[in-house]
């Protein structure tokens, strides 16, 4: 063989061995890699020889296999860790559900977006609706489907559904009965709910069932209102001969036998205003003012010539201005009124002035303004006073007495006809009430 | 769906028929001729077109394609991924790495694309239980690949379809069992 063909021979043999070295690297890589897409990072690549090529192929590989291994060991502990905190909100949530679930109060959540999120299984229950029905409707939906269920809340929720329109932070409260399933008296509180950072996360409706503390109000009310007409005749017939005694028509009274007296009858005057305010609230309970016409003059008149002497002893003075207008409040109840408001704000001006007032509105409506220079009341309790038997915590009037009903009356009498009533106050400075009665301009006087 | 199967559809035709049949189903689906990539996922209505087109130019049925197709993926797989068979060893651990295998092939920039059409679940002595869920129906074709899978290992098995979205099901149901004698 030529030297040549000897070089050519040799030649072919290395390309050969040469080539026989990449396939089985090749396929080593092939495999190797393959292994780690079957999920087995711990594969290292050794190549057979110190190729440079195969060589830097191999530790390149190592590190991207060795990057990727890190970056699911990182992922792995990551979702470890997001597992663990799914079970601690998981726990969490069942907590709360068994909270929510067994809770004496009907919750509601609506979400932000102001759809129905959840809602406890009371609540359903004590709504009457279906959750499968209801339980993605929106807020407005669900109170219109209220109405369905006997008496509409929708005007009941209309501070709620002012709240979401205005996005108001502060909660509102609400008060509404259904007729279905079960007659059912209800107040509810609407709060918004904010999340872990502080924002608006959607709101809240708790529900409570009051029907059972309205019967027993009820029941008080009856009570109450049996008791004081039980008691009012022999009182009656107490006083009588209290005046009888003190007058001297059953004999002479020795000084201290007077003095006693005195102190009884004093005490029997209050037992009789208090009787006589538990009768009013009876009244209240039991009836309402009749929309029959009345002489407001003359009923403002009447009461201040019976109201202001006790404020005159203190050297207090009651000023009148006085339109001659009729309204339609019949003349028992615009006494009743009339008394209330007249008499509160001389009992609570220790000096000073009450002004009373009759104009004629220019809306169809006479107003009754009672103004007074005395204690006020403050911002916070503004809210409270036309409630029952509420009174004020200030000493002053604990010390001048009272039952707490007469506001209520007022209230409800004006309400009853048509009316409203409303008041301003600077707690040190006075109070202002405003009274509008419908006017009985055109309608017979007769009544 | 994922240029592998596409080239590899390409390329089966072109075995067949040659280049101008290749190029006769490109032009009938309106489909620009080209060497699909690898890691590429393509749109469903291109395979879907290119697969109506073979139909047409092939002048064959739907079973008669899914059964040759099936033959000619069967028979360059291996020979294009020996590790992937060779470490699998088993015909029942490659088609329980199948979905895996689809999931690793596009790459980063295209993975939102992909879709997932074919879930394995292993059912232990029932063998496996494959759902098979795309919009070419293409079941046939699956079933005919399970079935040289186990040819391929020498493993005798029944290839049952129990339910098929050609009968208005949500999704094909293939069940794979593998007799232990084998």
């Amino acid at each position: 063989m030529a030297s040549d063909d000897l070089q050519a021979s040799n030649g072919e043999a290395e390309l050969a061995d040469y080539r026989a070295f990449v396939q089985r690297q090749t396929a080593s890589l092939v495999r190797d890699l393959t292994r780690v897409l079957f999920g087995d990072f711990d594969v290292v690549l050794r190549p057979e020889s110190a190729d440079p090529g195969f060589g830097s192929l191999a530790m390149m590989t190592n590190v991207a296999i060795n990057s990727a291994r890190n970056a699911i060991n990182e992922k792995e502990a990551l979702l470890d860790e997001l597992k663990a905190q799914g079970a601690v909100v998981r726990s969490e949530k069942a907590i709360l559900e068994a909270i929510l679930e067994t809770s004496d109060d009907g919750i509601l959540y609506v979400s932000k977006e102001g759809r129905v999120a959840y809602a406890n299984r009371l609540f359903w229950g004590l709504t009457g609706l279906m959750e499968d029905e209801h339980g993605e409707l929106e807020l407005e939906e669900l109170i219109e489907n209220l109405g369905a269920q006997g008496v509409s809340p929708a005007d009941a929720f209309a501070p709620v559904l002012a709240a979401v329109a205005t996005g108001a932070a502060e909660p509102v409260h609400v008060r509404f009965d259904l007729d279905r399933p079960a007659p059912r008296s209800f107040r509810a509180i609407w709060r918004p709910s904010e999340s872990a950072v502080g924002e608006s996360d959607g709101n809240l409706l708790v529900l409570r069932d009051i029907s059972q503390v309205e019967e027993a109000r009820r029941a008080k009310d009856q009570l109450l209102g049996n008791l004081a007409h039980e008691v009012r005749t022999p009182l009656t017939t107490i006083k009588g001969f209290v005046d009888l005694l003190a007058r001297g028509h059953l004999g002479e009274l020795e000084q201290r036998q007077a003095e006693a007296l005195r102190t009884v009858s004093k005490n029997v005057e209050r037992l009789t205003d208090l009787v006589a305010n538990m009768l009013d609230a009876d009244r209240v309970r039991t009836g309402v003012a009749k929309p029959t016409p009345s002489d407001l003059e003359s009923v403002v008149r009447e009461v201040v010539g019976n109201e202001s002497p006790r404020g005159e002893k203190r050297g207090l003075r009651v000023v009148m201005r006085i339109a001659p207008l009729w309204v339609l409040c019949d003349r028992a109840s615009l006494v009743q009124i009339t008394r209330n408001l007249i008499s509160n704000a001389i009992k609570y001006t220790p000096s000073g002035t009450v002004f009373v007032r009759v104009a004629s509105g220019d809306d169809g409506f006479a107003e009754l303004v009672v103004e007074d220079t005395g204690i006020g009341i403050p911002s916070a309790e503004i809210d409270r006073i036309f409630d029952r038997f509420y009174r004020a915590e200030n000493e002053f009037v604990y010390a001048v007495g009272g039952t707490g009903v007469g506001l209520s009356i007022v209230k409800s009498f004006v309400e009853s006809v048509g009316g409203s009533i409303d008041v301003e106050s600077q707690p040190g400075k006075g109070s202002s009430f405003r009274v509008k009665l419908r006017s009985a301009d055109g309608v017979s006087q007769a009544g | 769906m994922m240029g592998h199967v596409m080239n590899l559809l390409v390329q089966f035709v072109a075995e067949l028929g040659g280049d101008e049949t290749v190029r006769r189903i490109f032009e009938a689906a309106e489909v620009e001729a080209q060497e699909y990539r690898f890691e590429q996922v393509y749109p469903e209505e291109e395979f879907g077109a290119l697969v109506a087109a073979g139909l047409e130019v092939l002048d064959v049925d739907v079973p008669t394609l899914e059964r040759e197709f099936a033959e000619y993926f069967m028979r360059v797989s291996p020979e294009l991924f020996p590790a992937i068979f060779e470490l699998s060893g088993d015909a029942r651990t490659l088609l329980k790495r199948i979905p895996t295998l689809h999931r690793s092939i596009p790459s980063a920039a295209n993975r939102a694309a992909y879709r997932d059409k074919l879930f394995v679940e292993d059912c232990g002595e029932g063998g496996i239980r494959m759902r098979y869920d795309s919009p070419h129906r293409l079941c046939g074709f699956l079933k005919h690949l399970t079935r040289l899978t186990l040819e391929y290992y020498g493993e005798a098995g029944d290839v049952h379809e129990v339910e098929c979205s050609r009968d208005g099901k949500s999704a094909c149901v293939v069940e794979v069992t593998f007799d232990k004698a084998a």
